[in-house]
């Protein structure tokens, strides 16, 4: 049956904008670059997959004949973005052409029949807890930096390890995640009980998925969420959002924080040490972007060495009463760190040249930072 | 023919293995392999002249020098004790020539054509510099003199250990002509294996062939066959060779979309690179896939990881991973390679990343 309807050009354009990360890959499936359309009685419902997270949006709208097509995702999106007017008519003519039509504009496009789209993975409509999503925000701003790329060796690092723990005084949320060099842990107390929340013993949500969990929290104010044995459904009354899960080991990071000396402490000011990485950062050469720390009471120098730019040198006032050290390390790692963190002054606890530092912040509750040196 | 040029290829025996023995007398006048652990996938990277007795040779799988000899002592490898010996004999090479390219660890190509000693002999000269070396380090060497890199290098073979070979310009043509195909550097199994199926056994064979029928059946190694087979090899010495990429490939015998085959082959030229790059004390960034389909086509694929590495277990899960990322499994092989890239002196005093101290739970 050949659709008909109108919807609103800001909804459907705001909507096709969630859905350009997912459909625009470069893959191997031509299908994937395309967007679902399923117009039904109340409107259209839109349906994106890389087969690693799964996308449905409602678009509501007045229709005439219902229908169903895919239809290439990025080009409906620049069509929809550049359209003057309110709103948009689409409808199918024959051979599977889509004639779209906003204000005095008319565009023809080939549509493909659906047959060939990926299904949209099955979810329970039980078991969804709801959160506030500046929870997930939170979580996913302050671990995603430090996730592996794909060309890590150890599988697992490349996703985040989702946790929930029962503490005396309440429930808490976790995202750990680490590129084998630094590691980032974040934890939030929630108000909701996370017994609910079905985790299997490791339960590790792919980048791409962390991702677009983010983007779906930023659009929304709450989020229904709940965790299947292969995948994460996130829902609000009108998206539905489906994430596939890796399997597999984390590495054991506790071990890692308790075997951090917290007796040797470094007490810096946050903004003007970023401040002072990032300047340091122009004289620093690629790969490793290494910078040498010297540590002395009261203070610290940052120097860099490029051999085709020059030199930097930087220094800053710390509190610090330990004897004096040299150091080295990647400096992008504590700007990333420093970034997302808001105390006025960040704690970093170091031992040894060799050992890992650790990072953490009075106004930072529930976040920990990792980061490995260099050595020569 | 006569280039007029001097090379010594000076080979030290058993190196890692020697120093071993050296350093600590328990070990000495017993089989001693340098290597991974017998019960782990490394394989021998050296292995002392009374472990050669069992048969035991270096690329050989620790666990089968481990059944042909149990009792062998086996000592995990310390580079940097053996980087330090080689500086010292590298230092000693310095003496007498500045012109020597170091092809390993444990080996190099001086050019003594002009020497700082003025020595006309290449022969004498050679037996001073075994001396030298043998009083300042007290390990032995085995030197090969000839005209040319191709011929010196074979001929430090012929009397190793603690033995020096020279084939005077006049008797190269002789010596190449007796050499058993399989010996010539640059021969691989394969290569070797139809060099006699078309009824070339040794060099006077290879050189009853045309240039050009060489090029049609070698492509183009086979101008490298013709010119080798004349005793004519022009590479200079050179100081200043710096390698870019270490590769190992095989030409299967039969094309083949054998996974599990494959990977098992993948796995052994992943170890022969490794073990060259372990020689040099090389860590790399970038792992190279090559495969070419029964039609010719060849297809590479690259992998590069921001840290630079070391292991022989993340080598073969590159590459592993590049090999399934890569194969239809619908194609036949007829030839797969492997191969590292952006390789770095471990010990150029470059900064390095330390990794957390994970453990897998």
């Amino acid at each position: 049956m050949a659709f008909n309807c109108f919807v609103n050009k800001n909804e459907l354009s705001n909507k096709l904008g969630e859905l350009q990360n997912i459909t625009n890959k470069r893959g191997t499936l031509a299908a994937l670059n395309n967007v679902l359309l399923e117009v039904e009685d109340q409107g259209i419902v839109m349906t994106g997959t890389d087969l690693e997270v799964g996308l449905k949006l409602i678009v509501s709208g007045q229709v005439n004949e219902t229908g169903t097509i895919t239809i290439p995702s990025k080009k409906l999106f620049e069509i929809v973005r550049e359209s003057a007017g309110e709103s948009i008519h689409l409808e199918e003519k024959e051979n599977h052409w889509i004639t779209i039509t906003a204000g005095k504009s008319t565009y023809n496009v080939a549509g493909i029949p659906s047959e060939e789209y990926p299904r949209f993975p099955d979810y329970d409509e039980d078991g969804f807890i709801s959160f506030e999503s500046h929870i997930f925000l939170d979580l996913v701003d302050k671990v995603i930096f430090s996730i592996a790329g794909e060309h890590e060796n150890i599988y697992s690092l490349t996703s985040v390890l989702f946790e929930k723990e029962k503490k005396e005084n309440g429930s808490y949320l976790r995202m750990i995640s680490s590129d084998g060099h630094r590691l980032s842990i974040m934890e939030k107390d929630v108000a909701t009980d996370v017994d609910g929340l079905n985790l299997s013993e490791v339960t590790l949500i792919p980048k791409k998925g962390v991702q677009e969990l983010r983007k779906f929290c930023e659009n929304r104010d709450t989020i229904e969420l709940a965790f299947e044995d292969k995948q994460l459904v996130v829902r609000d009354g009108e998206a539905v959002m489906v994430i596939r899960l890796r399997q597999g080991q984390f590495p054991h990071y506790q071990s890692i924080l308790d075997s951090i000396a917290t007796d040797n402490k470094l007490s810096i000011p946050r903004i003007p040490f970023l401040e002072s990485l990032k300047r340091t950062d122009i004289f620093t050469e690629d790969v490793f972007h290494t910078i040498q720390l010297s540590i002395e009471a009261g203070s610290m120098v940052i120097t860099s060495q490029h051999a085709d730019i020059g030199s930097a040198k930087d220094e800053l006032s710390i509190e610090y009463e330990g004897e004096s050290m040299q150091l080295m390390f990647n400096c992008r790692y504590f700007i990333d760190a420093l970034q997302v963190m808001e105390s006025e002054v960040v704690k970093a606890y170091i031992d040894t040249q060799n050992s890992p530092c650790l990072l953490q912040g009075d106004d930072d509750p529930g976040f920990t930072s990792v980061i490995m040196p260099m050595q020569l | 023919m006569d280039s007029g040029r001097k090379i010594i290829h000076i080979d030290m025996d058993a190196f890692y293995a020697s120093i071993e023995q050296r350093d600590n007398p328990r070990l000495r006048a017993k089989p001693v392999i340098v290597g991974g652990h017998p019960a782990s996938r490394g394989v021998v990277a050296a292995c002392s002249y009374e472990a050669r007795a069992y048969g035991i040779h270096s690329a050989m799988a620790c666990a089968q020098a481990y059944r042909l000899c149990p009792r062998a002592e086996f000592i995990k490898p310390r580079m940097a004790r053996y980087k330090e010996v080689s500086e010292r004999i590298m230092a000693i090479f310095a003496n007498y020539t500045d012109l020597v390219e170091p092809l390993s660890l444990d080996e190099a190509y001086l050019d003594i054509t002009e020497n700082k000693l003025e020595q006309q002999s290449a022969t004498l000269l050679a037996t001073t510099i075994c001396n030298h070396i043998v009083t300042e380090t007290g390990l032995t060497a085995s030197a090969g003199v000839s005209c040319n890199k191709f011929v010196a290098k074979i001929a430090s073979g012929l009397k190793k250990p603690n033995g020096i070979s020279v084939i005077e310009p006049t008797r190269v043509d002789q010596f190449i002509a007796g050499l058993p195909i399989h010996t010539f550097h640059g021969v691989g199994a394969v290569t070797a294996a139809k060099m006699k199926s078309l009824g070339i056994h040794n060099g006077h064979d290879l050189r009853g062939w045309s240039r050009e029928k060489l090029i049609t059946h070698f492509g183009k190694q086979g101008d490298f066959y013709y010119n080798i087979a004349r005793g004519i090899d022009t590479r200079p010495v050179n100081p200043e060779r710096i390698r870019k990429s270490i590769g190992a490939e095989r030409t299967l015998a039969q094309d083949t979309t054998d996974t599990g085959f494959l990977m098992l082959l993948l796995e052994q030229l992943a170890q022969r690179v490794h073990a060259t790059a372990h020689r040099f004390d090389f860590t790399f960034q970038t792992v190279t896939l090559k495969l070419r389909y029964h039609d010719f086509t060849t297809i590479t694929r690259s992998s590069t990881t921001p840290h630079a590495m070391t292991s022989i277990e993340e080598l073969i899960e590159v590459a592993s991973r590049l090999f399934k990322q890569a194969t239809a499994k619908t194609r036949k092989i007829r030839l797969i390679g492997v191969s590292i890239g952006k390789l770095q002196a471990r010990s150029s005093r470059k900064p390095r990343q330390l990794s957390l101290p994970f453990q897998l739970r």
